[in-house]
């Protein structure tokens, strides 16, 4: 056998990463070194000379880590016609877990095709015309068969969670949203779930609180106690992850869904993650109460990891239907609450009009309304009105030489009350509470929703954000931890096996970032889904190169359509 | 029943959801003094301001719980 130096000096290489700061995912302290790949794995860390390899990435001054791994995301679709996960991938997210929230698109019945699109329309707001069979054929209807239609584009490594509602529609049609199961029935779904987690499924995820297009409940919902506990059984016989969405908004029941996965969990012998869990100002004992709680399970022995998201939440919304945002002003909100043709009267009459304008501020409504982003302009008899989109209003006012209110108002009726606004950082925004939530070391970073409400909000570059705002700005976590945090930390609570670390042996999922600028780029629109429909995104910014299973699959801004990505 | 004697809103927040849409967040307060949160989503928050007949969050400062079981039960 050859020893390190050897190797380092006279063994070929299929890539070479030359000269970065090499932060490995344990947490330990980065470190100079160059990065040799061989047969999708790292092969060797030390030195090693350029010619040792056909390929040789320049990495001075950037640091070389384990690709990201994301653990709640809702690709499922989307791997369908896109399997590098733009943008996650750019982001340097090399491995996502899909089929979140009890929702995946397998095992599924075609009666049942129709029931499902609704579901994911609602969480994911996807066009109908996504599913219509132009974007992707529908060839599967067992989860093998799911895996089999996107395994040969991917260029992203997915660990696939198995849904409890699909699992809940396949044993009992219909009646998945009408009744608790039967024993019968119970028996079903675990031999069901026993071929999912047979057939690659990383876990089940439910959900206690999602809707379907209907704002009819989701079939998990309708499960008692012992369905549920029968499914974790299965899931104590792979040693695989239960994901859930608890009722997050209100925190006493949380806590005792928190009580209810500890036992599961202990029971029998199994992970458990749920999410999300916001910090908000209004709230404050949210999290410090079911953190406290999370404590106490986890020193009985219990896996129940709680989720964190990076990003702050923005809230957007738009004249058409009453918001309360404008709570906190009684001329506006009751304006907006008028009936349409009202409202646009009170927003034209030039006596009401003043009255709202005074209502706005001394200022023009500068202060009140100036930060508000303009996020969505149809287009107009003068064609498209892109130029405002992502300026802020006060920026626009600027533009068009009006006071910040008027200008919204005016942006509003010129566009049939169809623009939206955007406002910035409404809950989770607080970093100094944030950010030693994250460093903890009892909190999942994850729940980044990727690929859920694109029409809403971006759900990507929450890694970047990790980076920019609770490394370099409020340093609630070194480099390194935050590395970890991301890769190590989400390898082992999902027993995602020879991922996640920078060292031999492990499959060859690296990103090359620089640690100065890696961040997430400003939400934009693109029309990128099939069936015409629209997303907002971030770009990454900092993010060199991205390597999955050792093949550059993102280099430089460019998607490699590598077509290196495995079932993890 | 005496108004004093029945859960009563002591404040009222917005705050951000996780659909990317405002929430209200009322503060209760019990007959023993404990206050607890109540979170409600934008079109129910809506729908309890006009029940209540205000225009603005300080408005249902005092209000008691059973208007808020009104909405939540139509």
């Amino acid at each position: 056998m050859a020893n390190a130096q050897d190797i380092g000096q006279t063994e070929k290489f299929d890539v070479v990463i030359k000269g970065g700061l090499v932060i490995d995912g344990s947490g330990m302290p980065g470190f100079k070194s160059d990065v040799g790949i061989r047969d999708q794995k790292v092969a060797f860390i030390g030195q090693i000379e350029a010619d040792q390899s056909e390929v040789c990435i320049d990495a001075e001054d950037q640091v070389v880590a384990p690709g990201f791994i994301d653990p709640h995301t809702h690709f499922d679709a989307q791997l369908l016609w896109d399997g590098e996960a733009k943008p996650a991938l750019g982001h340097g997210i090399t491995t996502i877990v899909p089929g979140n929230c009890s929702l995946s698109l397998a095992p599924l019945k075609e009666a049942h095709r129709d029931g499902l699109i609704g579901m994911f329309r609602q969480i994911e707001e996807l066009p109908k015309e996504t599913f219509d069979g132009t974007a992707f054929e529908w060839t599967w209807e067992s989860f093998e068969d799911y895996l089999a239609a996107i395994r040969d584009q991917l260029s992203v490594n997915v660990a696939p969670l198995v849904g409890h509602s699909v699992i809940r529609m396949w044993v009992m049609g219909d009646a998945a949203q009408k009744r608790a199961a039967n024993d019968l029935e119970i028996e079903q779904m675990q031999q069901l779930l026993r071929e999912c987690l047979a057939a690659g499924a990383v876990g089940l995820s439910t959900s206690f609180v999602d809707i379907d297009a209907n704002l009819f409940p989701v079939p998990s919902r309708w499960a008692h106690t012992e369905e549920l506990d029968a499914l974790a059984a299965v899931l104590g016989e792979y040693g695989r992850m239960l994901q859930v969405v608890p009722e997050f908004y209100a925190t006493d029941i949380t806590i005792a869904r928190i009580d209810q996965l500890a036992d599961l969990s202990i029971k029998y012998n199994i992970p458990t993650t749920f999410s999300p869990l916001f910090d908000s100002s209004a709230t404050p004992d949210n999290v410090p109460r079911a953190m406290a709680r999370v404590r106490e399970q986890m020193a009985r022995g219990a896996r129940v990891w709680p989720q964190v998201q990076t990003r702050p939440i923005d809230i957007s919304f738009c004249f058409d239907l009453p918001s309360l945002f404008f709570a906190t002003n009684p001329a506006w909100f009751a304006t907006m609450r008028l009936d349409r043709d009202a409202k646009i009267t009170a927003l034209t009459d030039p006596e009401s009009r003043a009255g709202l304008l005074g209502a706005a501020g001394p200022d023009g409504g500068a202060a009140w309304l100036g930060k508000l982003v303009v996020r969505h302009v149809p287009e107009s008899a003068e064609g498209s009105n892109e130029q405002w989109l992502g300026k802020s209003l006060a920026e626009v006012a600027a533009a068009r030489e009006q006071d910040v209110a008027e200008c919204m108002i005016d942006l509003s009726l010129e566009h049939d009350l169809d623009v939206h606004f955007l406002s910035e950082s409404m809950g989770h925004n607080e970093s100094d509470r944030v950010g030693p939530l994250l460093a903890d070391p009892m909190v999942h970073v994850g729940a980044s929703d990727g690929g859920a409400h694109i029409a809403s909000f971006a759900t990507y570059g929450d890694t970047g954000y990790l980076f920019s705002e609770f490394v370099r700005n409020t340093h609630a976590l070194s480099l390194e931890a935050a590395v970890k945090k991301i890769t190590h930390d989400t390898a082992n609570i999902w027993g995602i096996h020879n991922r996640g670390l920078l060292q031999p042996g492990y499959a060859a999922d690296v990103v090359v970032f620089d640690a100065t600028t890696i961040a997430r780029g400003e939400e934009r629109a693109v029309h990128d889904i099939p069936g015409s429909g629209m997303r907002y995104v971030r770009d990454a910014i900092g993010v060199k190169t991205v390597l999955v299973n050792g093949t550059v699959a993102y280099d430089q801004g460019q998607y490699k359509n590598a077509r290196t990505g495995q079932i993890a | 029943m005496d108004r004093t004697t029945i859960p009563t809103i002591v404040d009222a927040l917005i705050t951000g959801g996780h659909e990317g849409t405002p929430e209200l967040i009322l503060k209760i307060e019990y007959e023993n003094g404990v206050v607890s949160d109540v979170t409600m989503e934008n079109e129910m928050g809506v729908k309890l301001l006009e029940h209540c007949g205000v225009d603005e969050l300080p408005g249902l400062i005092g209000e008691p719980w059973n208007k808020v079981l009104e909405i939540l039960d139509r």
